[in-house]
């Protein structure tokens, strides 16, 4: 809670960004204005008058407010950051885990403990495992800073969040990848062996599925770890944003 | 002609020369460009908090030049969002967390670019007001 919440709710009020930056937008205000009214007051001045100084210094015009939406409107940071906030009631969240714990490994736990898939697959399909095993690394270490508790006012872990998509994006793109270098190579030994057509385009239907089912599981994984701790992190910094948007009383 | 003697010189890589990253002075860019150049110096000088940068900006440059804390934001983030200075939260003890900003060797080379160009302006303008004057 701070003593500049009023200030801030009607900065709130007026500030259309998208969260969580629209949280992170507040609190750096709202702590900037805390350190300056500390350096008034120690410099002096009564404290009430330090407070309404603060205010008139804080004071975001409407052409401020909308340069600042327009930077923090970015296509890219727009629609990760839509993407994740799409599921913040408790429902949706339900049926996100339910899909996550029982539909992914369900449909691809089972293939995955098959080495055959392996062995048909693409070679890229050991960077694509050593991606993923990366993210989960990854997604483990910020499941840990994320769920562990915080102490009051600490920021919340963000780095390092961002790279699951892109992570994701990778594996993707590598599973592609790896589909159409075998395709190429299948069609070089077609015209080596033209005799040997068909079987060399059902061994590539066969890699190539196999990669893609790897590329898509692993891909999928990746976006699902990093959609739910997204969302728990902008979740610490609403709930952040919202004491100090808290009346004093 | 006066046009061309009021861009700064091209310290940032070309490749990275879009709007963005472009130090030239404009008259439309005027203030702007003023304020990018006085956080830039302030944080050339060390890593600040927001509060921090608008108070050295009142010490050093007195009245004239001082900036409301409110109108910095939009400033700071949009340096951040070019890659000129880069802010980090970090918690501070019993502060709480705090978010800092620091010049990239982007923002330092960018801001290199702008005081030359500031520079220039001010011969080109001293020089046309010296012109009405006689």
């Amino acid at each position: 809670m701070s003593q500049f919440s009023s200030h801030l709710r009607h900065v709130a009020s007026r500030l259309p960004i998208p969260e969580p930056a629209r949280s992170r937008v507040l609190l750096e205000i709202a702590t900037d204005m805390e350190d300056l009214f500390r350096h008034l007051v120690a410099g002096g001045m009564e404290e009430e008058a330090a407070a309404t100084a603060v205010a008139e210094q804080f004071e975001l015009s409407d052409d401020a407010l909308q340069e600042l939406s327009l930077i923090h409107s970015s296509p890219v940071s727009r629609s990760l950051e839509s993407l994740s906030g799409q599921a913040r009631s408790t429902w949706e969240r339900v049926i996100l885990g339910l899909m996550a714990l029982f539909l992914i490994p369900g449909a691809a736990g089972g293939l995955f403990l098959q080495p055959t898939l392996y062995g048909d697959a693409s070679p890229l399909a050991f960077l694509l495992m050593a991606i993923l095993t990366l993210g989960l690394g990854l997604g483990l270490w910020k499941a840990i800073a994320l769920f562990r508790p915080l102490p009051d006012g600490a920021p919340v872990p963000r780095q390092g969040l961002r790279t699951l998509p892109g992570l994701s994006l990778l594996l993707l793109s590598l599973g592609f990848a790896g589909v159409w270098v075998e395709l190429y190579r299948s069609a070089l030994a077609i015209r080596r062996a033209p005799e040997l057509a068909l079987r060399y385009l059902v061994e590539w239907l066969h890699m190539a599925c196999a990669t893609m089912v790897l590329a898509l599981s692993a891909a999928l994984l990746t976006a699902l770890i990093w959609f739910f701790l997204e969302n728990r992190a902008a979740h610490l910094e609403e709930r952040s944003a919202a004491a100090i948007l808290e009346p004093q009383g | 002609m006066v046009r061309d003697r009021l861009h700064g010189p091209r310290s940032v890589p070309e490749s990275l020369g879009t709007w963005m990253t472009d130090p030239r002075i404009e008259l439309q860019t005027l203030t702007r460009r003023c304020n990018e150049a006085l956080i830039l110096t302030s944080l050339a000088r060390g890593a600040k908090h927001g509060y921090q940068l608008a108070l050295d900006l009142e010490e050093r440059g007195g009245e004239r030049f001082a900036l409301k804390h409110g109108t910095l934001y939009p400033i700071l983030h949009d340096l951040e969002k070019r890659g000129l200075i880069e802010g980090t939260w970090s918690d501070e003890g019993p502060r709480g967390k705090r978010k800092r900003y620091r010049l990239t060797r982007l923002g330092r080379s960018y801001g290199r670019g702008l005081r030359e160009g500031w520079v220039a302006f001010m011969d080109e303008l001293s020089q046309l007001l010296g012109e009405e004057e006689a």
